[in-house]
């Protein structure tokens, strides 16, 4: 059977991405300059050549969902698959922008971000079997309130899943200086644990207002299509929700009581856990 | 009579066992003379660094038929109140050459946390001063540490030992990185305590982009001429909690035997400052700081022994120069064994001479008696030749007697000598020096040099 050009573009991104995680990941062990604040180019062609595999894949996973609306007339984001596969594209298109305002490659934070967009873009792809035809959207639902519902949520998550990798490098760094284990493996590989927590901090303040918008947007347009009542129990609503009060927590708590270190730590990767319970809550009022 | 030298370092101990056994410099001079005071300790001189506590002692044969080491371990235990077995375990010993070599292994920095940090070749000299002061250091110990010192800086500049060595500063900044990132741009620095080594730190530290330094000392007028140094400013000492809201690094060595940063100091201190995250360095034996600080959350506090595994990987690209430098050290102890042995035949030595000479001034006398008619010219000629005589005869004897102490079966060489000049009636123990001060007599004898080396 002939893979659809659609099918073909996604097989390259999925390449960029996987591409990508390993030259991160290598770079972390191999480049010991790739995480300086300024660092040399010379002294870190792996970190580059992981970037260039984002913007291989950034590429590819646009043209791919272009020539799905164009061959469907369908937006991408009608089940959980395409959904899945959307936060992969997000992501790639968070990192670049990360590289062009920093200046360098968040190489760290990529090594963890990018093996999960690539986990996104797989797992999509096998879940899309399951689904027999690409679904038109329902015209009660195909409005711009949606589509700024879903696009919000989708570069929320984004961001939230960059957060969540740097809560985990946190997390490790954190174990490495208290347990002393100074000598090989990870120690001096990892960015700083201000650097972290100053990033992670922006990532969730940037995800957050994107959750709210994209919460309220949908809200309205439930209301404005008179669902009934009983949504608001929705299992993935009430996932969007726990999100949504799980990272307004963490902001509360960073700037009231300055909760930092840790506990705040473990607090981002329980909300990681309520978000990708989000993908995969059933629901009665979402097909994505 | 042996040299001996039992202690108890950072190879052998962590700190929380070290620290219980540091002598802080002010009571040196009291543990000195204490232990002066056992019957079988001849001489005796302490070293008590962050990295160890070492008693070195000249111990005579007949120390109480017990072993060497339980002498010192039993002086080690009773000054410091605590049980023997306690710390038995952690406490080595070595004996006359190994003992040698190890204090020159220990002035060249080879046996040290940082190799080759210079540091060490200070305190070994400060131990043997205050062994002077306290007048416990007699001739022995007193040429084991000059040699050492010698044998340290030949090391150092022989060798490339202390090149490019990887200090406490250093790995100080290395985890100061890992917390703050690779500029140390907008922290504060806090020294605690006007030591040597924390002023080092802090100038890593300042070098890697900490803008300010803050001093704090029991004496103000320390931490101010220190501050002055950096560009600082001095704190007060009772004010420690408000520096430690500023600062974001603190280095501790101050000399105070208990910890003066406490773990409920801490806590408040850290809601003071928002959960900022605190690195401390606690480089003082004993330690600054309570460890359970380090169970805080957003503190990060590194011991000694700590930093040490970060040092600790520096060492293996300069272990060819630890070989050479090895070498140098035991070939100075060596030489100091050599001038020992020569030190315990040198009464034979003098015995000898002296029986020689009363041979000459007899046959002087007799001859004297028999030829009144010479002239005094014609007499100190006669002098003159029989000296030249004895000297000759004296002369490849002394060799002899020298080389026969450093051979394997020294005791029936020396015998043989001893009958053939009529010394059998004095044996050896009792021509052996048994203190400094037949020591002395053979240095007096010409037969030493003034530095102690045989001529």
């Amino acid at each position: 059977m002939t893979p659809s050009p659609e099918g073909l573009l996604l097989f390259f991104a999925a390449i960029g991405y996987l591409g990508a995680s390993v030259s991160f990941s290598a770079s972390i062990f191999l480049e010991r300059g790739a995480l300086a604040s300024d660092p040399e180019p010379q002294r870190t062609p792996i970190a580059r050549a992981g970037i260039l595999g984002v913007a291989m894949a950034a590429v590819m996973h646009t043209l791919a969902i272009g020539v799905h609306c164009a061959v469907t007339h369908t937006i991408p984001f009608t089940n959980s698959a395409q959904t899945l596969s959307a936060t992969a594209w997000a992501i790639s298109l968070i990192i670049l922008a990360l590289r062009v305002i920093q200046g360098k490659a968040p190489v760290a934070v990529s090594a963890i971000a990018m093996p999960a967009a690539f986990l996104c873009l797989f797992t999509g792809a096998v879940l899309d079997k399951s689904y027999p035809q690409p679904q038109r959207i329902l015209p009660s639902l195909d409005s711009s309130l949606i589509s700024l519902h879903v696009i919000a949520i989708l570069f929320a998550f984004g961001l939230l899943i960059l957060a969540f990798g740097c809560a985990v490098l946190y997390l490790v760094q954190h174990r490495i200086l208290k347990h002393k284990q100074v000598r090989g493996g990870l120690f001096g590989r990892l960015p700083s644990l201000v650097l972290l927590e100053h990033q992670e901090y922006t990532l969730v303040a940037m995800a957050f207002p994107l959750l709210t918008v994209g919460l309220i947007a949908g809200a309205i347009r439930a209301a404005n299509g008179q669902w009934p009542s009983a949504s608001i129990l929705d299992l993935k609503v009430l996932a969007s929700i726990l999100t949504w009060a799980v990272y307004g927590l963490y902001l509360t708590l960073h700037a009231v009581a300055h909760w930092r270190g840790p506990k705040a730590n473990y607090l981002l990767l329980a909300g990681q856990l309520v978000a990708f319970l989000t993908y995969f809550a059933p629901s009665t009022v979402h097909s994505y | 009579m042996s040299l001996v030298v039992l202690g108890i370092n950072h190879h052998s101990a962590p700190v929380e066992v070290r620290e219980r056994l540091a002598i802080g410099d002010r009571e040196i001079g009291d543990a000195l003379l204490a232990l002066s005071k056992i019957e079988a300790v001849l001489e005796c001189v302490l070293l008590s660094t962050c990295n160890r506590t070492e008693a070195y002692a000249i111990l005579a044969d007949s120390a109480t038929g017990r072993d060497h080491s339980e002498v010192l371990s039993d002086f080690l235990a009773g000054w410091h109140g605590l049980g023997r077995a306690e710390f038995s375990r952690h406490l080595y010993t070595f004996r006359d050459g190994a003992a040698a070599d190890h204090l020159f292994t220990v002035a060249a920095g080879i046996d040290s946390m940082i190799l080759g940090e210079p540091d060490i070749q200070r305190q070994v000299k400060q131990a043997l001063v205050a062994g002077q002061d306290a007048r416990t250091a007699g001739t022995l110990l007193n040429q084991l540490f000059q040699t050492a010192l010698t044998a340290g800086k030949r090391a150092r500049t022989e060798t490339s030992i202390a090149q490019g060595s990887f200090s406490v500063g250093a790995a100080a900044v290395e985890l100061a990185t890992q917390i703050f990132g690779d500029s140390l741009a907008g922290h504060t620095v806090l020294v605690l305590g006007a030591g040597k080594m924390s002023e080092v730190t802090a100038k890593h530290l300042q070098a890697r982009g900490a803008p300010a330094v803050l001093v704090a000392n029991r004496t103000y007028e320390k931490a101010v001429q220190l501050a002055e140094q950096f560009g600082g400013r001095a704190e007060r000492f009772d004010d420690l909690a408000k520096s430690l809201q500023s600062a974001d690094i603190v280095v501790c060595s101050t000399a105070a035997p208990h910890p003066v940063v406490t773990r409920a100091l801490i806590k408040d201190v850290m809601r003071a400052r928002h959960n900022r995250p605190l690195f401390l360095i606690d480089i003082a034996v004993p330690r600054d700081v309570e460890g359970s600080v380090d169970e805080l959350d957003n503190v990060y506090l590194y011991n000694i022994d700590h930093l040490q595994q970060l040092v600790a990987g520096s060492r293996k690209a300069r272990e060819s120069e630890v070989t050479r430098a090895r070498e140098i050290c035991a070939g100075h102890a060596t030489e100091y064994l050599r001038w020992w042995r020569s030190l315990e035949v040198s009464p034979m030595i003098v015995a000898v001479r002296e029986q020689l000479d009363s041979i000459r001034l007899a046959e002087l006398s007799r001859l004297r008696s028999r030829m009144p008619g010479l002239s005094d010219k014609e007499w100190r000629q006669i002098e003159a030749a029989m000296q030249s005589v004895t000297n000759k005869i004296a002369h490849p004897v002394t060799q002899s007697i020298r080389s026969a102490a450093l051979s394997e079966d020294s005791a029936s060489k020396l015998d043989t000598i001893r009958s053939a000049f009529g010394l059998d009636d004095k044996p050896a123990e009792e021509a052996q020096p048994a203190d400094a001060e037949s020591v002395s007599s053979a240095q007096n004898a010409g037969l030493l040099s003034k530095g102690g080396h045989s001529t």
